[in-house]
């Protein structure tokens, strides 16, 4: 099987500062990847350079055979992206606002409802999302996200804001999405959810790898994820 | 990929810009400022009106170089680099579109906008102007309105260039109002001073260089010229009073106006920075 998502070598200095230390994983359809470690581990800095907003200073990166760099948009169409933090224009409403992202994305309107129905904002699609909590926000960046049924779903830290009950849901359209195929990459602090949903982790620390291995074999190794995270530090 | 992706980013725009506060508050301190001018007109007998280049219009041909500008730019500057702090600019960048969409959506839908604050504000000083001043010209007050959506185009454009190459929103107000300065001040100012210390037989090429490199002076000069007193510029100016008061003008003022801001928005699209 092809990888979705191919990473080599890839590292990120700044100023002589080294961010990322060169780091390489691929993920593969229906795979759920977490990238794991504290603030200032490199995480954020690899995401945006998969999404295509950081440049590495080595290496290269790869989204279905393709190099990150020469991607066309029409190529870019297979990525679903968001961000650890984004503030939607205020005085839009939910609708509106993933109406927009779905054109851009070329989706059927219809999409549009089902992705706000997958995170409980129909109720309030009408709604300007000035006055929606950080959850609400969040719901709708992932439902933007989700849009398209993307090949590649890279996220940010998805679960920051969320009430529990969200995270559950969360856990659970992970699945879904990773049932259908889609490659999954995402960062958090939440080991609890890494546990439930991704199939592999990399712990990163100070830029640098310090554990990248399935999460079966970290359970057989030290009991837990967690665990894993905390011997490692 | 949506190919009319710019479209969907125009229309987004404009449905953003009509419901924000910036285009009531503008579309009031037109109406006021230049309401001022037409309630003085009022005052004074016999008074011209919208007939051509006299004391009312000369004088709202000034307030329209001071603060169109300057809105122009600040709105422009500020959609893109407020984008960026808000990290909306960073996500539809992943999208699959070319850049030269995100600006061009940008620019049409801003531009409705500024159309729609100066139809409303004019519109309604005009309507005001024809019932009390007889004298005034339904072409010439289309004129000045033309005038105005040029500067507000040119300037628009040059705020989203620089929106794209700020970093953040204190950058974007930076460099409007640096530009406006320049613009307004700096340049008129050289001028007059180049001028008179010039060959005589340059001024002319000098001066017809800085009225292309600077749209204020552009459009002050064009609508001069266009009102049909071109006569008041000065001998400088006497072979573009010949013929430019005709459609040659008109068809000038388009060129310009497309011109600049074609090449504008082009190295907007080429020349961006990301936010910090």
């Amino acid at each position: 099987m092809e990888p979705i998502l191919e990473v080599n070598d890839v590292s990120k200095s700044i100023k002589k500062k080294t961010l990322l230390s060169p780091l390489s994983f691929r993920v593969y359809p229906g795979e759920c990847l977490s990238l794991c470690g504290g603030n200032g581990a490199g995480k954020s800095t690899l995401i945006r350079m998969i999404s295509g907003l950081l440049t590495p200073t080595t290496g290269h990166i790869q989204i279905n055979g393709k190099s990150r760099s020469r991607m066309t948009p029409q190529e870019r169409s297979v990525f679903g992206y968001m961000p650890d933090h984004l503030l939607f224009p205020e005085n839009m409403t939910a609708l509106d606002i993933l109406h927009f992202y779905g054109k851009l994305k070329g989706v059927p309107g219809e999409q549009v409802y089902l992705a706000l129905d997958r995170v409980g904002l129909t109720e309030v699609a009408r709604q300007r999302v000035g006055g929606f909590s950080k959850g609400m926000n969040q719901r709708l960046l992932f439902a933007q996200a989700i849009l398209g049924r993307p090949r590649l779903l890279v996220m940010d830290e998805p679960t920051n804001g969320l009430d529990p009950d969200w995270v559950r849901t969360f856990e659970n359209l992970i699945q879904t999405i990773k049932n259908d195929g889609t490659a999954i990459l995402f960062s958090t602090h939440d080991l609890h959810v890494v546990e439930q949903v991704a199939d592999r982790v990399i712990f990163l620390r100070d830029g640098r790898t310090l554990l990248n291995e399935t999460v079966p074999h970290i359970q057989d190794e030290y009991d837990s994820v967690q665990d894993a995270f905390f011997s490692l530090k | 990929m949506d190919t009319k992706a710019w479209l969907t980013i125009a229309r987004f725009e404009w449905k953003q810009a009509s419901r924000q506060f910036w285009m009531i508050l503008f579309t009031f301190l037109l109406l006021l400022f230049q309401g001022l001018f037409l309630m003085s007109e009022l005052l004074t007998a016999g008074s011209p009106g919208f007939s051509g280049f006299n004391r009312m219009t000369g004088q709202m041909l000034n307030l329209n170089l001071i603060l169109l500008p300057i809105m122009g730019m600040l709105i422009g500057s500020l959609s893109i680099s407020g984008g960026k702090e808000d990290r909306q600019w960073q996500l539809i960048q992943t999208y699959p579109l070319p850049t030269g969409h995100l600006i061009l959506g940008k620019f049409v839908g801003l531009s409705l906008a500024f159309t729609g604050i100066l139809a409303v504000s004019y519109g309604l000083l005009g309507m005001i102007g024809f019932f009390v001043l007889p004298g005034s010209s339904i072409e010439k007050f289309l004129l000045f309105l033309l005038g105005s959506l040029v500067l507000v185009l040119i300037y628009l454009s040059i705020g989203i260039w620089l929106g794209n190459l700020a970093r953040n929103r204190l950058q974007a107000i930076a460099g409007s109002v640096v530009i406006w300065f320049v613009s307004l001040f700096v340049l008129p100012f050289a001028a007059i001073n180049t001028a008179m210390i010039l060959p005589a037989g340059w001024v002319k090429s000098f001066l017809l260089t800085l009225i292309i490199l600077n749209p204020v002076e552009f459009v002050r000069v064009s609508t001069i010229l266009l009102l049909g007193n071109g006569a008041i510029l000065g001998t400088p100016y006497y072979d573009l009073n010949q013929w430019f008061p005709s459609l040659y003008g008109y068809m000038t003022v388009f060129s310009y106006t497309l011109i600049d801001c074609l090449i504008i928005l082009w190295l907007a699209s080429r020349t961006g920075r990301r936010a910090s």
